[in-house]
């Protein structure tokens, strides 16, 4: 890693200290706990895959990690997409399965942020900011994947024509869910979990709604913890739904608006997935940087051959366009999404401030109440945010499948300059291989996502 | 060898065992430490494979050996990969060989610190030998270790007991193949069994060797995980229809099972024009740098094809994919393959 960070992430740091100083926090973080623990607890896993790091975790909260993206009238560190991306970056170059633990999480807190459903933020948010002051981690997950509706419950055309399993049923007082999600990260250890589904398969795309399921709600079970081939520490669970009983105030905003929402979200989320890949890239490209200094070969170092240097430097160069990338679609989403439903944060954190104790003072309001307010919250933000975010989404899509070929490159890339080492998993780049292929199959695959660059982006090339 | 003999030999391993292999092999994967399966093992030597009394009287043919290897490794790359051991050892006691034949050979060869092919820092010196060889598949296993070392005028090859005094086994865990075992190896001032004097050419032969049984290896497992993606594709349902019929997953197939089936033929038009005197002079090295790229894409659109299900233990192809790029490494990477070839 290098300490010049305009370098690496651009002068733009210059003009916002406080991402420069999450960088920091996030590099620390990543060298006192997860570096000496990455490969170690990586192998852990094959023999343990139930184990969750409780105490890596706890010490994020120390660093703030889990309350990153929340408003700061709600506790939060006031993070932008941006922010996320960054710390997300720099963790995952240690390891990204820890790392992931942490995105999952942002994730899960993703679908309410962008709702602004503010109920939410005054129960759940509070107790996730409460959690992380006295060390005790509350963590989201976010469940969409259907067993045979993956690339189907992301995209607005193909969801028309998806086999759902899963669904919610209206009923007094509440919802009643029943179905199964699949490939869940941290669907067996986080505290809430928020669930996409039909309140009617028949409709999928018109009643697309979404929910928050606390982990201990009668009928909602993790049934199994998958085996993945990296990014082993942070858990995919499948995730069960009996007759499972969700109350009205956890209905995020309104009913039938999840596939903006959800849409919303990936747009949101796959450049921080894009610096996940770009953050595994780097740790391979570290560790074999760190090897060739190392290795004697004759009468000096590997790293003073020449195919070696030039084999670092197209590493090298895939990184820095990788993080380009990453870093344009992630402030894209930002200034077209972000800053219009929160606007300017240095008037608005205040002001939502102020008005904390009067809004949870009317918590006790009735439900129809609270609905008309949630409905007012979603119609404000579809109508501050416009028709922008589509060339947004369109943008992520690119940074994701860029960045996520772009770390594959790398990692093989330095397989092939470590040798038959490469394949020894004490060094790491193994494992950085097994980490960086997910990146190419989650959060839309590549096909579906250069599908979508294609819609938002190509077809307004040739208009 | 006849051509019905070689037929029988690839196809016929290939369906007698695969039985034996596929409820064996995933098993070894999550835990190396087991035992090879005996009942496994006693069914190759019945065919001269781990079969020392059998190293004269069966030699396989470069093209039998590729038609096994691609076979053997459609079940299972690490499968393929325990076949070549068996070649290998046989085909290195027959040349250069002292003493009594072993059932088992693991070929010591890579170190951490190698300038060119046939620069070694393990030295063999008065019927002793001194230093370390790093990822050496199979050594946990095998009865007799082969290693390549600078003898007193050039390269040698020397005869070890693996548990003689002075060799350290150090067993590491690895990417793919974990079902052979690997450990890195020491030798510290150990007495060696018997050696032989090479030259350069030697060394480079035997890495052919290496290289040609790895890449039949990687494009069996790269033809059976693209068999599987297709089956795969003729199923699932995704974005309104079966997902086989989507341009990016047909033209995903189709590229990397033509580019596959060029390697593959580039592999057979190689072996049958080798014997195992006659020297190749580094082509399967050179060949192997291409085709070992080429096999991994595959392994790894095999994946894709499969979605999140590609990336997860329970369906196998998450392991193709393990072992095709461990099997890029074997015996040197794409870069050295060729960079060393000569």
């Amino acid at each position: 890693m290098n300490a010049d960070l305009e370098l690496e992430y651009g002068v733009m740091l210059g003009r916002r200290p406080a991402t420069r100083a999450r960088i920091l926090a996030a590099r620390e973080f990543r060298m006192k706990h997860i570096d000496p623990v990455a490969v170690d607890l990586d192998h852990r896993m094959l023999a343990d895959p139930h184990y969750h790091p409780e105490d890596i975790v706890r010490k994020g909260c120390e660093y703030s990690l889990l309350t990153q993206p929340l408003p700061r009238f709600a506790g939060g560190q006031g993070g932008t997409i941006v922010d996320m991306a960054v710390v997300l970056e720099e963790l995952c170059a240690g390891c990204a399965g820890i790392a992931n633990i942490f995105g999952a999480h942002y994730l899960g807190l993703t679908g309410a942020l962008i709702a602004l459903d503010l109920n939410i933020y005054d129960r759940l948010f509070k107790e996730v900011a409460d959690g992380e002051r006295v060390g005790r981690p509350v963590l989201f997950a976010a469940a969409v994947t259907e067993p045979s509706a993956g690339t189907d419950v992301e995209e607005a055309e193909f969801l028309r024509q998806a086999r759902l399993v899963t669904s919610a049923q209206a009923v007094d007082g509440g919802y009643r869910l029943n179905g199964t999600k699949v490939f869940i990260s941290n669907g067996n250890v986080a505290t809430y979990t928020m669930v996409i589904c039909a309140l009617d398969r028949a409709r999928p795309v018109e009643t697309w709604s979404a929910f928050i399921v606390p982990a201990a709600s009668k009928g909602f079970s993790a049934s199994r913890v998958e085996l993945k081939m990296g990014q082993r520490v942070c858990h995919a669970a499948e995730l069960r739904f009996d007759d499972c009983f969700v109350p009205d105030e956890n209905l995020i905003g309104v009913e039938g608006r999840g596939m903006l929402m959800t849409e919303l979200v990936l747009t949101a989320s796959r450049p921080p997935v894009a610096a996940i890949a770009t953050g595994i890239g780097r740790g391979a490209y570290e560790r074999t940087l760190a090897y060739c200094r190392d290795r004697r070969v004759g009468n000096g170092h590997l790293i003073d051959q020449g195919w070696v240097q030039q084999s670092l430097a197209d590493m090298r160069g895939e990184l820095q366009l990788a993080r380009t990338s990453y870093l344009h679609a992630a402030a894209l989403f930002d200034e077209r999404v972000l800053e219009r439903i929160y606007g300017s944060r240095s008037l608005v954190d205040p002001f939502m401030k102020l008005l904390n104790p009067l809004r949870r003072s009317r918590a006790g309001l009735g439900i129809t109440a609270r609905k008309r307010f949630k409905r007012r919250m979603a119609d404000l933000v579809e109508r501050r945010i416009g028709d922008g975010w589509h060339t947004a989404l369109g943008m992520s899509s690119l940074a994701k499948f860029s960045c996520s070929d772009a770390a594959m490159r790398v990692c093989l890339k330095a397989m092939e300059v470590m040798g038959p080492d490469a394949a020894d998993e004490r060094y790491g780049v193994e494992k950085a291989l097994r980490d960086a292929r997910l990146t190419q199959i989650y959060e839309g695959t590549n096909q579906l996502n250069r599908y979508q660059v294609y819609r938002q982006l190509v077809a307004c090339d040739h208009q | 060898m006849s051509a019905w003999e070689t037929d029988l030999l690839s196809s016929g391993v290939a369906r007698l065992f695969s039985e034996k292999v596929e409820s064996h092999m995933p098993a070894l994967d999550e835990d190396p430490s087991r035992p090879l399966p005996v009942d496994l093992l006693v069914s190759l030597s019945e065919i001269g494979i781990f079969d020392a009394a059998a190293y004269d009287a069966v030699i396989f043919s470069p093209s039998s050996c590729v038609e096994l290897l691609l076979s053997a490794s459609a079940l299972c790359p690490t499968y393929g990969m325990l076949l070549s051991t068996g070649l290998l050892g046989s085909q290195l006691h027959r040349q250069w060989g002292c003493g009594s034949p072993p059932s088992s050979v693991a070929h010591c060869a890579w170190e951490s610190g190698q300038s060119a092919v046939d620069a070694f820092d393990t030295v063999l010196a008065d019927g002793v030998i001194t230093g370390e060889k790093s990822m050496v598949f199979f050594a946990p296993r095998a009865e007799r270790l082969a290693v390549l070392g600078a003898g007193r005028d050039g390269p040698a090859l020397a005869w070890l007991d693996p548990g003689a005094p002075g060799v350290s086994l150090d067993a590491c865990g690895t990417l793919g193949l974990r079902g052979l075992g690997c450990a890195h190896v020491g030798f510290d001032g150990t007495a060696v069994l018997g050696a032989a004097e090479l030259k350069t050419a030697d060394v480079v032969d035997i890495l052919d060797t290496c290289s040609m049984y790895a890449t039949a290896c990687a494009l069996g497992a790269a033809t059976r995980s693209l068999s599987v993606a297709r089956e795969y594709a003729a199923q699932r349902y995704q974005a309104g229809r079966i997902i086989k019929g989507h341009d990016a997953v047909r033209l995903m197939l189709a590229n990397s099972e033509a580019a596959v089936n060029s390697a593959v033929s580039a592999l057979r038009s190689l072996a049958a024009a080798s014997t195992e005197q006659a020297r190749q002079g580094g082509a399967f090295l050179r060949l192997k740098s291409h085709a070992s790229r080429i096999a991994v894409a595959a392994a790894s659109d095999g994946v894709q094809v499969l979605g999140g299900y590609g990336y997860m233990r329970d369906y196998g192809q998450e392991r193709r994919f393990r072992d095709v790029c461990t099997l890029m490494l074997y015996p040197l990477d794409p870069v050295r393959s060729v960079l060393w070839a000569g």
